[in-house]
C-alpha cells in the first residue's frame, strides 16, 4: 500500500503540499486529477522516492520511498509524461525490454509482446524510427509488462490517437487485479472515464476530493434537464441539454461525469470538502 | 536479498550497464586504437618512422582523455531531472549503482583504450607497410632503460613514477566523477573551467606565502627541508613524492565519497 502521511513539500519558497495524508490501496485504478501545475508529477515523484518531503512520510508498503531500496524499486513503475526512450542508436523496445527484464521479477516477455501487437508496433523497431505515439505507446507496453505491483502513469493518453487509446483502455482494465495499484494522472479525463475509481482531485496544496465514484454519486448527482438549475452546484449547457450537478438528496442514481464533477469540485471546494466530510 | 548491496543484482546491473556502453561507450574504447591507426595512416602519408616513444605517449594521452571524458558520455544523466529518472528508478540499489559506475568508468573503459592501442599498435608494427618499424615491447631503447627492472634504482624510480602516475589518474578521474553528479550539462567543459579557476586562486594565494618562504628563509621549514636535501636528496625527493601522492589520494578519496552521497540523495 502507498501511504502518505502529512506530508510537506515545496520547491524553493513555493509551497506545493501542505500537510496532505493519501492512501492508494491495491486493487484500484485512482484517477489523479488537478489543475496546471497543482503537483500531479510531483507527487509521483514523491511516491516514487524521486523526491524528498520536507515534513512527514511517504512510504510504499512500509519502505520509504526516498531511500529507493531495490526491494521496493522492482514493485514500482513510473511512466513520465515526457518520458526518456533509451538514446542507444539501435535500441528497439524488445532489446529495451530484455535489458531491464533481469530487474523485475515478474516481467512478461510474452505479456510484453501481445501487447505491443494490441497496441500496433513493432518491438523491433528502433526507437529513433518511431513517432512519438508509437514510443509512447512502446512505454506503455513495457510499463504493463513490467508487471510491477505499483504503477503510475501521468499523461498516458497525450499523443495517442483514437484507437491507441480504446486499445490504452482495454489493456489497462486486463491488467488490474486485486494485488495491483494504478495511479494515473490525466487531462484527458473522458480517455478514462470508465476505468478510474476512485477520484482524487488535487487543488494548490490540498487534496480537496478523494472518494470512490459509487460515494460521488451518493453524495452527487449528473442530470442532463432542458435548463439549468438554481440548486445546481455547477451547470454546463451541451449538445443533449444543459448538465447539472446537484447535491444528492433523495438517493438517485447517476453516472459520474467527470468533467463536470471536477469543475464542480472547484468551484465549490468548501462545500464539497463539508459534504464528503460528512 | 540485501537492499545495500547483493552480488547477483550487482552482476545484473553490469550486465545491463555494459549493454548500454556498447552503444554509449564504444568511442572511448576505441579511442586509443584509432589514434594509433591514425598515426599509422599519417606515418605511411608522410613517410617517416615513428618513433616508440611517441606511439606509448599517444596511447597514454588518449587512455587519459577516456578516463576523464567517459562519465560524463556513460553516466551524464544521472543526475539530470528528467533524463535520470529511468537511472534512479532501476532495482538496484545506490551502493551497486554507484560501484559499477565506478567499474565502468575507472577500470574498464581506460584500460579497453589502452590495450586496444597496443594490440592495434603491435597488430601495425607487424604489417612491412607505415611507419612503425617495431612493436613497443620488442627491441624498443627507448623503453628499455625505463622498464630495467633488474636496476634497483631505475625499477625504485619506476615504481615512484607508477604512483605518481596512478594517484593522479584517480585523482582527475575523481574530479570528473564528481563533478558528473553536479552539472547538468556541458560538464566536461565546466569541469576544466573550475580546475583552471581553482589553480589561478591557489596560485594567487600560493605565490606570496612562497616568496615568505623563499625571503624569510630563516624559517623552521625552510631550515628543515633544506637540511634534508643536502643530506639526503633522495629523501627530500620521496617526501615531495609522497606529499603528491597523499594529496592526490586524499582528495580522490574524499571526491569519490562525496560522489557517493551525491548519487544517493539525488532528487529528479
Amino acid at each position: 500500500m502507498i501511504q502518505i502521511n502529512n506530508l510537506d513539500f515545496g520547491y524553493h519558497k513555493t509551497p506545493v503540499f501542505q500537510n496532505i495524508s493519501l492512501k492508494f490501496q491495491p486493487g484500484n485504478i485512482y484517477g489523479l486529477l488537478g489543475e496546471n501545475g497543482v503537483g500531479k508529477t510531483t507527487l509521483f515523484k514523491l511516491i516514487c522516492g524521486l523526491l524528498k518531503p520536507q515534513q512527514g512520510t511517504c512510504t510504499i508498503d512500509d519502505l520509504n520511498s526516498f531511500e529507493r531500496q531495490p526491494q521496493m524499486l522492482q514493485d514500482v513503475c513510473l511512466l513520465t509524461d515526457e518520458f526518456e526512450v533509451p538514446s542507444a542508436r539501435k535500441m528497439s523496445p524488445a532489446k529495451y525490454f530484455n535489458s531491464i527484464l533481469p530487474f523485475y521479477p515478474k516481467a512478461d516477455v510474452n505479456n510484453f509482446l501481445s501487447l505491443m501487437v494490441e497496441l500496433e508496433v513493432d518491438p523491433n523497431r528502433n526507437f529513433r524510427e518511431m513517432s512519438f505515439g508509437q514510443q509512447k505507446k512502446s512505454m506503455i507496453a513495457i510499463s504493463m509488462a513490467l508487471n510491477t505491483r505499483y504503477l503510475l502513469l501521468d499523461e498516458p493518453t497525450n499523443g495517442l490517437d483514437i484507437p491507441s487509446k480504446s486499445g490504452f483502455r482495454s489493456i489497462l482494465s486486463k491488467r488490474i487485479n486485486e494485488d495491483t495499484t494504478i495511479i494515473i494522472s490525466t487531462h484527458q479525463v473522458k480517455d478514462v472515464e470508465n476505468l478510474i475509481d476512485p477520484i482524487i482531485i488535487l487543488t494548490q496544496d490540498a487534496v480537496l476530493l478523494n472518494a470512490t465514484t459509487q460515494r460521488i454519486t451518493e453524495k452527487l448527482t449528473f442530470s442532463y434537464d432542458s435548463s439549468a438549475k438554481l440548486e445546481a452546484l455547477f451547470s454546463e449547457q451541451r449538445p443533449g441539454g444543459c448538465l447539472n450537478v446537484c447535491i444528492n438528496t433523495d438517493g438517485s442514481e447517476s453516472e459520474v461525469d467527470i468533467e463536470a464533477l471536477f469543475n464542480t469540485v472547484l468551484r465549490n471546494s468548501s462545500k464539497i470538502k463539508s459534504l464528503f466530510n460528512e | 536479498m540485501s537492499n545495500t548491496f547483493d552480488f547477483n543484482r550487482f552482476g545484473r546491473l553490469v550486465k545491463y550497464d555494459f549493454n548500454n556502453m556498447l552503444h554509449t561507450g564504444l568511442q572511448f574504447m576505441l579511442m586509443g586504437a584509432e589514434g594509433i591507426a591514425g598515426l599509422w595512416i599519417l606515418s605511411i602519408v608522410f613517410g617517416t618512422a615513428l618513433p616508440v616513444a611517441l606511439r606509448f605517449f599517444t596511447i597514454c594521452a588518449l587512455t587519459y582523455l577516456a578516463l576523464i571524458m567517459n562519465t560524463s558520455f556513460l553516466y551524464g544523466k544521472v543526475n539530470l531531472p528528467k533524463r535520470g529518472i529511468p537511472f534512479a528508478m532501476l532495482p538496484a540499489s545506490k551502493c551497486e549503482k554507484y560501484w559499477s559506475m565506478m567499474l565502468y568508468t575507472l577500470i574498464v573503459v581506460p584500460v579497453c583504450c589502452f590495450a586496444g592501442g597496443f594490440v592495434i599498435d603491435t597488430l601495425l608494427a607487424l604489417l612491412p607497410i607505415g611507419g612503425f618499424e617495431h612493436t613497443i615491447w620488442h627491441d624498443t631503447p627507448s623503453l628499455d632503460g625505463i622498464f630495467d627492472m633488474d636496476n634497483a634504482e631505475v625499477s625504485g624510480a619506476l615504481a615512484t613514477f607508477i604512483l605518481v602516475f596512478i594517484s593522479s589518474f584517480l585523482n582527475n578521474h575523481a574530479q570528473f566523477f564528481f563533478t558528473n553528479t553536479i552539472f547538468n550539462r556541458h560538464k566536461i567543459l565546466l569541469t576544466f573551467l573550475v580546475l583552471w579557476g581553482i589553480g589561478v586562486t591557489i596560485s594567487i594565494i600560493g605565490t606570496p606565502i612562497m616568496m615568505w618562504l623563499g625571503i624569510n628563509n630563516d624559517n623552521w621549514l625552510n631550515k628543515w627541508f633544506f637540511d634534508m636535501a643536502s643530506s639526503n636528496p633522495d629523501q627530500a625527493l620521496n617526501l615531495v613524492f609522497a606529499i603528491g601522492i597523499g594529496i592526490n589520494l586524499a582528495m580522490a578519496l574524499g571526491l569519490y565519497t562525496w560522489s557517493y552521497f551525491r548519487i544517493k540523495k539525488a532528487k529528479y
